[in-house]
């Protein structure tokens, strides 16, 4: 535990060194204080969070492969990852600890985001359940979309290509639900069930599903154990 | 050939491609446990509908007849899968399979699965066919089977009934699903098909019309809602039949004989239901028996200068009562064209227990005018005319003891009901679909009266929008914070830590 929490501080502080972070969050903050300031203030003057944190998970489902891209490509172009190979760290301490450090980086961004919330609350009486379950459902998704990248980044040794892959999967995933509908029947239904922004509904909603919640936690759980298998299968 | 063979096996020994294989068969196998696992999940309770009016639940009326129900029952929803309609039909669908095993639904896209829309010969997008028993057209070898297939019960919801659009916004759509769902579904589960009688032979509304006095939509209608629609000639009948669960008498334009009368107040004091609506400047023969029930009926038109409409078409309100209360609360108009009032005799009664409710009442600014001349200027004359507001719809109940020794309600006794309204005009086909408060109104009468209370009032959801109070300053503070603060301190942190860096 130890270790993996040591590989996960040193990935924190990677990220605060690299220009890349400050991009990320900059890029985030000013699109979602743009449109985020418009929508609240002239369009839908409503406390409701649910338009930010739309707002949120789509834009950081298009900067969440740029965060993890480096994850595991710079290792393997560096020639770091033959050092962690010998090392006395097994590969699930590494790949959880590389994964902790990208979900503590989203968990900064997802802290200044809460600047969102707390205006709603400081000019209006907003729903404080619904506000919690849409902003757990924006963690649950951030989680999941990290751990796709992460995926992404363990098939290249180019950053590049780690994060079109990643993107790749990120689209696949949540637009599942479009490409359901171009098939009929019970495997139209399974391809939908598989979809990121359908599950997401519930939560925008104000709708705790345990259904939901356990289907982020396993999509996690799927593409860290994949990274997991994939650097295993390359150790040896 | 063998060499073939040799890069063969060779390309099967690939690591890459060992690892391609395992990495899409455990993916493969991981997805279909989510499946499996969220399928599972979906059944479960673990589901908490945190919003202030409990928006996205069904309300508890919903879930005890979905617990209730005796029959299978399968949906089947044809939808462009992604519109938003479509996924409010399957959210509701899915809460309603939440609660009961016996309810099984599907969802068609009509871009994709033609045949099966063909099949159900549905024309339009976001309909729901509700189906109970085994259909005929599938089930061809039926016959032969030992066990009798269940009757076959259809009911379409249309999209209409699914979504209310709002008169003055067609753009907004409010969406009353639930209550359209488990209609269909209450209707399709109920035991007994409810006989409802239209009387004939005084030149009543016909529900065999479907011009514009016709009742044909209303008939339509009530056959959709599972009622089972007669007529009756009360006179060549002998009496109202036996099978009668409700009379509706609908704007005779000529007198009930007497025989007739005392028929259908013979059939109310015996547990009887009907609706009769009686026109302005007509006599229907039935004034004498409604004023056994204290109920007198006033000559001359309702006029109400402020209507919106014309003066002969006023906009009752409505009163407290379990028919009108689903209609106040939305605000769902309702006109009542071309109507009478309906007033006490004041007469003193034998000690019965009746109770005699208004539905509805015209407006203060509205009167019963004694004469209605063409080209003339509405006006108010007193002595002449009678003021507003007045009844135009009553509601009467009555337990007919049994037994005059008996406690005032006893067990046995009979309970007669009845609804009288001052004009037949708004259920005809010209005025059932300018306002849908007139069918509601109608319908509900009906479902108040054969204790079909489920199918009144399963209240629409509403989302409370909570405004947020931004004055300048407020948005000007909002705007310094989220649009220029945060990214600054972002951008700032991020040329520190890279001058530091190079300063190393």
């Amino acid at each position: 535990m130890n270790a993996i929490w040591s590989i996960s501080k040193r990935e924190l502080r990677n990220y605060f060194v690299s220009p890349i972070a400050y991009i990320i969050l900059a890029v985030f903050f000013i699109i979602c204080g743009l449109f985020g300031y418009i929508v609240y203030v002239a369009k839908a003057p409503y406390a409701q969070v649910i338009y930010i944190v739309s707002l949120m998970t789509n834009i950081f489902m298009f900067l969440s492969p740029m965060l993890t891209m480096r994850l595991l490509s710079e290792e393997k172009k560096q020639g770091t990852m033959e050092l962690l190979y010998t090392s006395p760290l097994t590969i699930t301490e590494i790949v959880l600890g590389k994964y902790l450090g990208a979900v503590l980086f989203f968990g900064v961004l997802f802290l200044i985001s809460l600047e969102f919330p707390i205006f709603l609350l400081l000019y209006g009486k907003p729903d404080i359940p619904v506000m919690l379950v849409s902003l757990l459902g924006f963690a649950l998704v951030g989680c999941t979309l990290i751990s796709m990248g992460m995926f992404a980044s363990s098939l290249a040794e180019s950053q590049v290509v780690s994060a079109i892959i990643g993107f790749a999967l990120v689209i696949v995933f949540w637009v599942m639900e479009f490409f359901s509908s171009a098939v009929s029947g019970s495997v139209g239904n399974w391809l939908a069930t598989l979809s990121l922004s359908k599950h997401l509904e519930s939560f925008s909603k104000g709708v705790l599903d345990g259904g939901d919640v356990f289907f982020f936690a396993a999509m996690s759980f799927m593409f860290v154990f994949l990274t997991i298998r994939r650097l295993d299968w390359k150790r040896w | 050939m063998k060499k073939i063979l040799e890069a063969l096996k060779n390309f099967i020994k690939n690591r890459d491609l060992r690892f391609g294989l395992s990495a899409v068969f455990l993916t493969l196998a991981t997805l279909c446990i989510i499946w499996f696992a969220g399928k599972l999940l979906s059944d479960s309770p673990l589901r908490l509908d945190l919003t202030e009016n409990k928006i996205y639940s069904l309300s508890d009326q919903t879930k005890r007849v979905m617990k209730e129900l005796k029959a299978e029952v399968k949906a089947t929803a044809f939808v462009r899968k992604l519109g938003t309609e479509a996924k409010y039909i399957e959210y509701m669908l899915t809460e309603m399979g939440r609660n009961s095993k016996k309810f099984k639904f599907e969802i068609i896209d009509i871009d994709v699965d033609q045949v099966k829309w063909q099949k159900y010969m549905i024309g339009e997008a976001n309909i729901v066919v509700f189906e109970t028993g085994e259909n005929p057209a599938e089930a061809q070898g039926a016959a032969q089977k030992d066990k009798k297939p269940a009757p076959y019960k259809r009911k379409d919801v249309k999209q209409q009934d699914i979504f209310q659009v709002d008169p003055y916004n067609p753009q907004k759509a409010e969406p009353k699903g639930e209550q359209a769902f488990i209609n269909a579904v209450y209707s399709l589960t109920e035991d007994k098909q409810r006989v409802v009688y239209f009387s004939e032979g005084h030149k009543e509304l016909s529900i065999g019309l479907a011009d514009r006095n016709g009742l044909s939509e209303l008939a339509n209608y009530l056959k959709t809602e599972n009622y089972y629609i007669k007529t009756v000639k009360i006179a060549a009948e002998g009496g109202v039949p036996e099978d009668c669960d409700l009379l509706v008498v609908a704007g005779p334009l000529n007198p009930f004989f007497d025989k007739e009368a005392d028929a259908v107040k013979s059939y109310l004091r015996n547990g009887g239901r009907a609706v009769f609506m009686l026109n302005p400047d007509t006599c229907s023969g039935l004034e004498k028996t409604l004023e056994y029930w204290n109920i007198k009926l006033e000559k001359g038109v309702i006029l109400d200068k402020r209507s919106f409409f014309q003066p002969v078409l006023p906009i009752p309100s409505y009163k407290i009562h379990p028919i009108t209360s689903p209609l106040n609360k939305d605000q769902v108009p309702l006109i009542l064209p071309y109507s009478r009032g309906i007033s006490d005799i004041k007469a003193k009664l034998d000690p019965r227990v009746v109770s005699r409710d208004d539905l509805l009442v015209s407006s203060e600014s509205s009167w019963a005018a004694a004469e209605l001349k063409n080209g003339e200027k509405p006006s108010f004359k007193e002595g002449r005319d009678i003021k507003g507001p007045l009844a135009l719809a009553v509601a009467v109940s009555e337990f007919v003891k049994t037994d005059p020794k008996k406690a005032p309600i006893d067990a046995e006794a009979k309970e007669t009901q009845f609804v009288v309204v001052g004009s037949s005009f708004f259920i005809s086909n010209q005025w059932l679909t300018q306002s849908r408060g007139n069918l509601d109104f109608f319908i509900n009468s009906i479902n108040w009266m054969l204790k079909q209370e489920n199918k009144i009032s399963i209240r629409p959801a509403a989302d409370d929008l909570k405004r947020l109070e931004i004055t300048p300053l407020r948005a000007n503070i909002m705007f310094l914070a989220v649009v220029v603060l945060v990214p600054l301190a972002v951008i700032s942190a991020g040329i520190f830590v890279w001058l530091k860096r190079r300063s190393k």
